[in-house]
């Protein structure tokens, strides 16, 4: 099973021809992600590995039937190719691009939610669904299948996370990174509410960080959770109105802190956790197997 | 990119929002009306509690006290210029404000007819809230809306509150609040401008008039397509990603250890070893008792870092503390571990009492 993504899903990159196109459909096609072709204005009829380029996402849906699409264009591209996919049908969006104008991103996530497509992003690292279908920038020879799922804001605590399991042997459903930006598509509570409805996940890490108010919304949802669900926000000590390297990650009021997050989460049922390190000494799965 | 208070009323003039009439100190006419009010330009809130914002009556005490408030530094930050405008004669302060909320996803119109006060302190009945769906933009009702919260049908209210959703979108602003909105015999006077841009968008204009503190260091890591924070502890910190920054700065502060910065490398960094020489000199100048580096690349190759460490810190006095996970990381480890100040780990754990004994001067 695993969430949003899997072997049957279709997927085009949007900026195939770039640098960081390239490299993904590389991967994707080493690891048989099904990749079934890539966008780029003006360079239809070109080919990428040997997989066909469009000039348009209508095209390619036309000749491919994709049905995801995986974006690294220009920041202030990424508002028309978002559009462009949408109404061509595409249905699961990754925004990997970084810099995208705020206006911009308060439309795509609008357009989206009106079209019911799912969008990751702006500045997300993607999602994978392990041996499945991986429209992330993890690398698939650190990921291994099973039954944890992951969602996180961030690409590299993601990475620490998957270590940390793979000392206990254990692999993941699905790992959904959010992104770092102020304004994103897809938030915490939505893919909890996937979580618990897909049976391949059997618990799931929770990490956060500091800034916006997704918590409150989230211990709603852990709430009404049967499964297990391990969070961390990541900083516990930045300081007020800096931000934190995201352009996301900054405290506005007392809320937005890791302090008063973890307590949210904490309160709502979720085993939390103070440090990253911490993650490693949790026994993942053992209470309910 | 925040806006000083006089950068954004030219900007409020060019898309038709009434001001007074302002100078800045340089370009104050010999013949001017008194009284006048002189105002500090400085990004921080609050300056007028502080004494940022004076009355003069006479030109003696314009000299004396522009001259006191141009010396001024009010929390923490200098005055950047001296803004004087005539005095305005009000019946009423009200607020307003159009804001990006993060958690709505949508820009918001906030309205108050008690103006001229932190509208933080205004209790929430007295607060008007219109979210504005991005794609739709400001609607007539939520313009009748605000009339009649008001009290008010002026058709000024209309043609300000249309203004500013103009300015808003054009400029690609973060927030625009006027407080307090002065309400006059024929109209109104926006009194103060706090203006947040969008760094990242293209835009209408270009709305610096003051000069920016290029020199900084976090305006040079910026420079650097990385993004530092500067902070007064021991520790430098660099990492591979801000989730993993702000992890591992947790982690260095349970350690019982301060950070003097916060460095994420972003994209560019990663993959070009002269940025990253670059930006470990800046760094340097910044003088940590130590070191932190903390990266775990799924794309990038270690090596890349790696031979920048080693020529900005290889045998230099200064202990370096790396964990290092990725590609190409044997050879990048085989690189650096020839260095005696250099230690080497593919722990983070390992890594954070590592420093916290390098900067207490344990021996290891």
């Amino acid at each position: 099973m695993a969430i949003i993504i899997n072997e049957q899903s279709k997927i085009i990159i949007q900026g195939i021809t770039g640098n960081i196109g390239q490299s993904f459909a590389k991967r994707m096609l080493y690891y048989n992600t099904p990749i079934v072709g890539g966008v780029t204005p003006g360079k239809g009829g070109q080919k990428v590995f040997n997989l066909p380029v469009f000039n348009t996402v209508e095209d390619a849906v036309k000749k491919t039937n994709a049905d995801c699409s995986f974006i690294s264009v220009r920041p202030t591209f990424v508002k028309q190719a978002v559009f462009e996919a949408i109404d061509a049908g595409i249905k699961v969006i990754v925004i990997y691009s970084e810099g995208v104008p705020l206006h911009d991103s308060l439309e795509m996530v609008h357009y989206a939610k009106l079209h019911q497509v799912i969008l990751l992003g702006p500045n997300s690292a993607g999602i994978v669904s392990p041996e499945k279908a991986n429209m992330s920038d993890i690398h698939d020879s650190i990921l291994k299948p099973g039954n944890i799922g992951i969602v996180s804001r961030s690409g590299t605590l993601t990475y620490e996370v998957i270590e940390m399991l793979k000392q206990q042997n254990l692999g993941t459903s699905t790992i959904v990174c959010l992104g770092g930006d102020p304004v994103v598509g897809l938030q915490h509570y939505d893919v909890l509410e996937k979580f618990e409805e897909d049976p391949d996940t059997k618990a799931i890490v929770y990490v956060g960080e500091i800034g916006g108010n997704d918590e409150v919304f989230s211990a709603e949802i852990i709430k009404e959770m049967s499964k297990p669900v391990y969070s961390f926000i990541a900083g516990l000590h930045a300081p007020e109105g800096k931000r934190m390297g995201h352009a996301g990650a900054i405290i506005e009021n007392e809320s937005e802190t890791a302090k008063e997050k973890q307590k949210i989460l904490a309160a709502a049922g979720t085993n939390s956790v103070h440090l990253l390190s911490d993650l490693a000494e949790i026994k993942f799965l053992s209470e309910n197997i | 990119m925040k806006l000083y208070e006089f950068e954004g009323k030219k900007l409020f003039n060019k898309y038709g929002i009434n001001t007074a009439k302002g100078w800045l100190l340089d370009d104050l006419p010999e013949e001017t009306p008194f009284p006048l009010i002189v105002k500090t330009q400085v990004l921080t809130g609050g300056r007028g509690k502080l004494g940022g914002i004076q009355i003069v009556r006479n030109k003696e005490e314009l000299i004396t006290k522009s001259e006191k408030l141009s010396h001024m530094t009010i929390k923490d930050e200098r005055v950047a210029g001296i803004y004087i405008e005539e005095l305005v004669n009000f019946q009423q302060e009200y607020y307003l404000s159009i804001v990006i909320d993060r958690n709505k996803k949508s820009p918001v119109l906030i309205v108050s007819k008690e103006g001229g006060v932190n509208i933080e302190d205004v209790p929430k009945e007295n607060i008007l809230f219109i979210p504005i769906n991005p794609l739709l933009g400001l609607q007539t009702y939520m313009i009748q809306k605000v009339q009649m919260f008001l009290n008010n049908r002026e058709p000024f209210i209309s043609q300000l509150i249309q203004n500013l959703w103009t300015m808003f979108t054009k400029e690609q602003a973060e927030l625009i609040e006027i407080n307090p909105l002065f309400i006059v015999d024929d109209g109104y006077v926006a009194g103060d401008a706090k203006v947040i841009l969008d760094g990242s968008a293209d835009r209408a204009s270009d709305p610096i008039l003051i000069k920016r503190d290029q020199n900084s260091y976090e305006a040079k890591c910026a420079e650097l397509h990385t993004v530092g924070v500067e902070l007064d502890g021991d520790v430098a910190i660099i990492t591979s990603g801000a989730g993993l920054g702000m992890a591992t700065f947790d982690m260095v502060s349970s350690n019982d250890l301060t950070v003097r910065t916060l460095v994420d490398l972003g994209g560019h960094a990663i993959h070009d070893e002269e940025i990253a020489k670059k930006l470990i000199t800046q760094i340097k100048l910044l003088r940590p008792k130590a070191f932190l580096f903390n990266f775990y690349f799924q794309v990038a190759s270690c090596l890349v870092l790696a031979k920048a460490i080693e020529e900005q810190l290889g045998n230099s006095d200064i202990p370096v503390v790396i964990r290092l996970k990725g590609q190409d990381e044997a050879e990048a480890e085989a690189l650096l571990s020839k260095y005696e100040n250099i230690h080497i780990t593919d722990k983070i754990k390992t890594a954070c009492t590592l420093t916290r004994n390098l900067v207490r001067g344990v021996t290891i």
